[in-house]
């Protein structure tokens, strides 16, 4: 084997801290899930290594509090929050990239307005209009409150993506005698199919740990972060962790499930000017 | 002989560039006409009109006697290839040329018949299920062109095709681009900026300059007779020469071709010989006359710089002071 050159050792030393940095929070976390309590929260010196295994905490959990409507409440809102996002961001984006690219990002920029404004302060004029709408309460109401924050990001992804397929496929498309939706949907989108399914994860996991919306707009059928939230408060840190746990799984499987698909450049795509 | 397709008076302007200014053109039945002209002059963008990518601003575009000037592409019964060949990235050889078949809700196993048919003619039935990115340039050449002839449009539009593909390939793939048109009998609407492709392919030639045809004829009409001393200067090897006429009045000039001149020692004319360069089986000769007028002469004998040879023009065109051909020639 060659030895390596030291500006390798140097690389790999620097990926190597950057992961313990970002894993070890949620090393800690599954090692407080998975311990007995007198190991971690009830330790005056935790240990930093796994002395025992149990799955106690995460039963007791279950058993004393309702986990799964949150968790059915989250899923539904973030899919509705994914779904919207594409339904429109894609024609949008499309649309967008048929401009020349310096209007189309002045465009974009305009979507941008609702995330300068703090949260809070769109959130409750909005939520005072849902409830006179009957939208207060309910996941559509709350994907829909969320797709301010999340289509404009999406329509700024899908446009690098858009922008990125040549003229001449499109024009290909038409000659070839396709219609716009069939040129649009049977060439273009599975050809911005990275950028996509980037936009889709991107959407999905904003709403999945949105706080401030949710917590304003869904008080008495929360979603999980509500729920967590609320735990932390009443000091349930136990409880918490399993919450926790289970606000992850889904995150970690929709990213490998979905991974193979995205490639740098599609990110990139999206992210330039 | 009805005309297939017809431009009436088409006019575009990009704000202040003009790429097509009253254009009138009607191609025949089975032509094979050549738009040559130099690059973004507009030759790209009459084509994309006709394909109905691009609305005039001015004039009417006929397909079959039919109007379709502002229809949209897929109503117009053209077929294209473009410069970089538009393959679909996400569909097979196989499925691309399936694409305008499907689109036109053809059945499965004409299709399939038809594929196979074109995927002989063209040698390309081996690859009919590679992606179309682990394929040659030519044979992306192949299968843009196979996708554009499966079906029977009024008229096939094509830009710059052969521009991608080296030297080599380039040549063969003109040869047979003019058999298969040959064959097919249909009409070609062809684009490029290569004269040898416009002399090789076309049955007709327009020369298209700053958005205007300065001329439409047979290409050898083109060199033998250019209506205008730009079409002169453009077509051929090298730019046309100019002397002032003896005959005509101020500002009017005969222009001849290198290969018009014979070198002859009794010769009337006489030029010095600035740069001789070697072409094969001829040397073209920079001289300048005793007016101090830059000619190119072609000579099978070598001269070197600083000699002095003197010839004779064996025909030549006359031009008026506008630049625009006599009617009758010397």
């Amino acid at each position: 084997m060659k030895p390596l050159r030291p500006s390798r050792i140097a690389l790999y030393v620097a990926v190597g801290l950057l992961g313990v940095i970002i894993l070890y929070p949620i090393y800690i976390l599954f090692l407080v899930a998975f311990s007995p309590a007198h190991f971690t929260l009830d330790a005056l010196y935790p240990p930093q290594v796994p002395h025992a295994f149990t799955l106690q905490n995460l039963t007791l959990a279950l058993h004393s509090y309702s986990l799964i409507d949150p968790l059915l409440q989250s899923l539904q809102v973030a899919f509705l929050v994914a779904f919207i996002a594409l339904g429109l961001g894609i024609p949008a984006a499309y649309g967008l990239s048929r401009l020349p690219p310096g209007l189309a990002y002045g465009i974009t920029t305009l979507l941008f307005i609702a995330n300068i404004l703090p949260a809070l302060t769109i959130v409750v004029p909005i939520a005072a209009e849902f409830i006179s709408l009957g939208l207060y309460d309910t996941a559509v109401g709350l994907a829909l409150l969320q797709e301010l924050v999340v289509l404009p990001l999406a329509v700024f992804i899908l446009l690098g993506a858009f922008q990125s397929i040549p003229r001449e496929i499109e024009y290909q498309a038409r000659v070839d005698g396709a219609g716009l939706t069939r040129t649009l949907f049977g060439t273009l989108v599975p050809l911005a199919k990275a950028g996509i399914i980037a936009a889709f994860l991107l959407s999905w996991m904003f709403s999945w740990d949105e706080f401030t919306f949710a917590v304003i707009l869904l008080p008495i059928h929360p979603t999980l972060p509500v729920v967590i939230y609320d735990n932390i408060t009443r000091g349930n840190l136990l409880a918490t962790t399993a919450f926790a746990i289970v606000m992850t799984i889904p995150v970690i499987l929709l990213t490998v499930v979905l991974q193979k698909y995205l490639k740098g450049e599609e990110l990139a795509g999206g992210l330039k000017g | 002989m009805t005309a297939q397709l017809e431009l009436r008076g088409i006019t575009k302007h990009y704000g202040k560039r003009v790429v097509a200014e009253d254009v009138q053109l009607s191609l025949r039945a089975g032509e094979f006409f050549v738009i040559l002209g130099p690059s973004g002059e507009g030759k790209s963008t009459l084509l994309r009109m006709v394909a109905g990518i691009e609305t005039p601003d001015a004039g009417s575009i006929f397909i079959d006697g039919r109007e379709v000037t502002h229809l949209p592409p897929n109503k117009r019964n053209v077929s294209m290839v473009f410069q970089n060949y538009a393959l679909y990235p996400n569909m097979n050889v196989y499925r691309n040329i399936a694409f305008p078949l499907k689109m036109q809700f053809f059945p499965r196993e004409e299709i399939d018949e038809k594929i196979r048919a074109i995927a002989k003619t063209l040698g390309i039935t081996d690859i009919l299920q590679s992606p179309v990115n682990r394929i040659s340039g030519g044979q992306q050449q192949r299968v843009a062109l196979a996708r554009a002839i499966v079906r029977s449009p009024s008229v096939f539009l094509l830009d710059e095709p052969l521009s991608n593909l080296d030297a080599r390939v380039r040549f063969t793939a003109r040869a047979e681009l003019k058999k298969i048109q040959q064959e097919l009998g249909q009409t070609f609407f062809y684009v490029t900026h290569d004269q040898k492709e416009a002399e090789a392919l076309s049955d007709r030639t327009g020369v298209l300059h700053q958005g205007r045809l300065e001329q439409v004829s047979p290409f050898e009409v083109l060199y033998n007779e250019p209506e205008t001393r730009w079409v002169g200067d453009f077509v051929g090897d090298v730019p046309m020469n100019y002397l002032p006429d003896p005959e005509g009045g101020p500002g009017e000039e005969i222009g001849f071709r290198p290969d018009w001149v014979e070198l002859d020692s009794a010769g009337p004319l006489s030029a010095s010989v600035e740069l001789a360069e070697n072409m094969g089986e001829a040397n073209y000769l920079v001289c300048v006359t005793p007016e101090g007028k830059k000619i190119i002469l072609r000579s099978v004998v070598r001269h070197g710089p600083g000699e002095t040879v003197r010839f004779r023009i064996a025909r030549a065109q006359r031009y008026g002071s506008d630049g625009r051909r006599k009617p009758s020639p010397t």
